[in-house]
């Protein structure tokens, strides 16, 4: 190593350290406006993960088909499960999962009442919204208009609780009917599914038809046919539930879409924190340039020895540059570690898998190297071109 | 430019002033500081320069040094004129060329003394170990090798002056240029350096020249000038046509 990077590197150290009170100063400015542009980055880069993972676990390709309030008056509308299933005869989409809903309360005795929702499913359902099952066997078609159901894993503990051990095979009383259980669900988490599997009951759509209060179908989960364009889908599946219920609102969904916006959404964001980090850079960076400009009036007479001990203008120039860049990339570390921790704390808080998004850490660290540069450049290139007699005199 | 010396050997000048003219604007006054100095220096040459006060010596100095450019005249150092140089060739020049001394020692605080000693080597762009061994040696010529580690705030003022001669000598500099070295320092420690610089001058044939208000440290000088009126005068001539190095008292 040449002993003047050696050396300059030793200075710019020691001088910093040399001056705490205004060196420390600076420091928490870049370090406030680095850790926070890493936090912000960070925590929008794993929310946005998560989501997508959430999507993922889906599957890109399923469309959420709901049907909305209508006209003025209001009011849920909804079509009829052969209307619904009429939505695969589209080339677009290759299955369709319609279901009813009925909210029940789930009675155990000498335990407290469960709210449950009951589902009312064709034997697709399953598939569309990737259930497994842990024991026993799905819905299928061939039960049609029968009483047998699936739980989902939370209900499955509440009875399990009361002492049974096989629940396949047991019959459970919920809302008036009597259903044999043939199936437990694998614990799911909700994800992007409107429904809460996991609090669930799921029956032959046939048989909630009969049973349900309102029996009619509000929510559809359906999988593009390969290959197909999801706004074209989208356009398709609105244009064939208006034409047999004229009137009906129908909002479509799918994952390509949602995670389209979520994009949106961080572009905005990124703006946003890379204003604000702008704006806590800039403060920093101005705190940078003052312990410099400080520094180098202050060290005159160094600046003199060392000219008339045969430095050049830029040598003078680099170590002034080297000890800026020192003091921003000191900050950016400190910011980084800080943005880090931060980031760490509100996965501990929200539950989402804590990662160090690299890219964060480098832009980090990147630009807290250059507005050392920028920042020092001034405060140098002053003490490069001090006179040397002036600056022997010192004072 | 060359004399013959009492050897019969090539005593070759080092600088040459030609008319050197310096003066200062303050405000509309313009002080004319140095009004046509003339003077060459041989190398082995110890050379003193006394004056009163504000009389222009360090003005000389800077001038001699390359930190300052006079007014109006020539200067030559080692033949080159120096006028038409930009600055980073005078930086280059300064740091092979010229070693200074200063009264208040201008070390650098923060710098272990063998660093100090090491910084126009560092400049002169050799690896670290080098510079360090080349230092240590340097330290050692000048008596203070025990202290090389110790910082200038650990350092007795006669034990930096030692230290800031080190450094102006470790690049083997062709004329060392000491403002009121011994300024700074008691009688006892102001003669030690003296006599130092006496011994660099006779065994090394080291070339320098010193500004004193010491009579004393004038009389160890071969050569003794004056400034009076912005004018330089030598005391008494060199003797014979050339003169011989190193004989100072
Ligand atoms: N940059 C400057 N601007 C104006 N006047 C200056 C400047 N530098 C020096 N002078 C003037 O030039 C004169 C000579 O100064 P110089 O420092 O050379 O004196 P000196 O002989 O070294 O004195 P001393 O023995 O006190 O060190 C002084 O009157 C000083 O005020
Ligand atoms: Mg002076």
């Amino acid at each position: 190593m040449l002993a003047l990077a050696q050396a300059n590197l030793k200075e710019a150290a020691s001088s910093l350290l040399a001056a705490k009170q205004r060196t420390l100063l600076a420091l928490v400015g870049i370090a406030i406006g680095i850790g926070s542009v890493i936090a912000m980055i960070s925590v929008g880069v794993i929310a946005r993960d998560e989501a997508l993972r959430q999507f993922q676990e889906l599957g890109t390709d399923i469309l959420t088909i709901t049907f909305q309030h209508s006209g003025p008056a209001g009011g849920l509308s909804a079509v009829t499960p052969d209307e619904a299933l009429g939505v695969t005869r589209l080339a677009a989409i290759a299955a369709a999962a319609p279901y009813a809903v009925s909210y029940a309360q789930f009675a155990l005795p000498g335990r407290e009442a469960k709210d449950v929702m009951l589902l009312g499913a064709t034997a697709t359902l399953p598939d569309l919204n990737k259930l497994k099952i842990e024991t026993g066997r799905h819905i299928s078609d061939l039960d049609l208009r029968r009483y047998f159901c699936v739980i989902g894993s939370e209900v499955a503990a509440a009875l399990r609780a009361t002492g049974i051990q096989r629940l396949v095979g047991e019959a459970i009383e919920v809302a008036g009917s009597v259903y044999t259980i043939v199936g437990v669900l694998r614990r799911t988490p909700k994800g992007m599914r409107d429904f809460d599997v996991n609090h669930s009951i799921i029956v032959p759509l046939s048989t909630a038809q009969r049973v349900f209060r309102q029996p009619e179908i509000h929510s559809i989960t359906a999988r593009l046919s390969p290959g197909t364009y999801h706004v074209t889908a989208e356009l398709k599946v609105g244009d064939y539930f208006r034409r047999i219920s004229p009137g009906i609102e129908v909002r479509v969904r799918s994952a390509e879409h949602l995670i389209e916006q979520m994009h949106k959404q961080m572009r905005l964001f990124a703006l946003l924190l890379g204003s604000v980090g702008g704006i806590s850079l800039l403060v920093g960076g101005i705190g940078v340039m003052n312990v410099m400009l400080v520094s180098v009036s202050e060290r005159r007479r160094e600046i003199g020895i060392r000219r008339a001990l045969g430095a050049r203008r830029m040598d003078i120039q680099s170590q002034f540059l080297i000890e800026s860049v020192v003091l921003s990339l000191a900050a950016g570390v400190i910011g980084v570690g800080a943005g880090v921790g931060v980031t760490w704390a509100i996965c501990q808080f929200t539950d989402w898998a804590f990662r160090i998004s690299m890219l964060a850490v480098g832009l980090g660290v990147g630009v807290a190297s250059a507005a050392g540069v920028f920042f020092g450049f001034y405060p140098a290139y002053r003490a490069a071109r001090l006179d040397p007699v002036t600056a022997l005199r010192g004072s | 430019m060359d004399q013959k010396d009492n050897e019969g050997q090539e005593a070759s000048v080092i600088l040459s002033l030609v008319d050197v003219r310096k003066s200062y604007a303050t405000g509309p006054v313009v002080a004319e500081i140095l009004r046509g100095v003339r003077l060459d220096v041989y190398r082995g040459d110890l050379l003193s320069i006394m004056g009163p006060s504000g009389c222009g010596k360090s003005t000389l100095m800077n001038i001699l040094g390359l930190l300052d450019q006079p007014t109006s005249g020539s200067f030559f150092l080692n033949g080159r004129e120096i006028g038409a140089m930009d600055d980073d060739e005078l930086s280059a020049l300064r740091n092979a060329s010229i070693g200074f001394v200063f009264q208040s020692f201008h070390l650098l605080p923060r710098l272990t003394a063998w660093e100090n000693v090491a910084v126009p080597l560092v400049y002169r762009g050799l690896a670290s170990a080098t510079a360090q061994r080349r230092a240590l040696k340097q330290l050692d010529k000048v008596g203070i090798g025990a202290r090389a580690n110790h910082r200038p705030d650990q350092l007795s003022g006669g034990q930096r002056q030692r230290v800031a001669i080190a450094r102006a000598l470790v690049g083997e500099p062709d004329i060392l240029l000491a403002d009121e070295p011994t300024g700074a320092l008691d009688a006892e420690t102001s003669d030690e350096i003296m006599q130092l610089f006496a011994r660099l001058n006779a065994e090394e044939r080291l070339t320098g020249i010193i500004i004193t208000h010491d009579r004393e440290v004038a009389r160890q000088c071969a050569r003794r000038t004056r400034i009076s009126d912005g004018v330089l005068s030598e005391a008494e001539p060199p003797r014979g046509a050339g003169h011989a190095p190193g004989t100072g008292d």
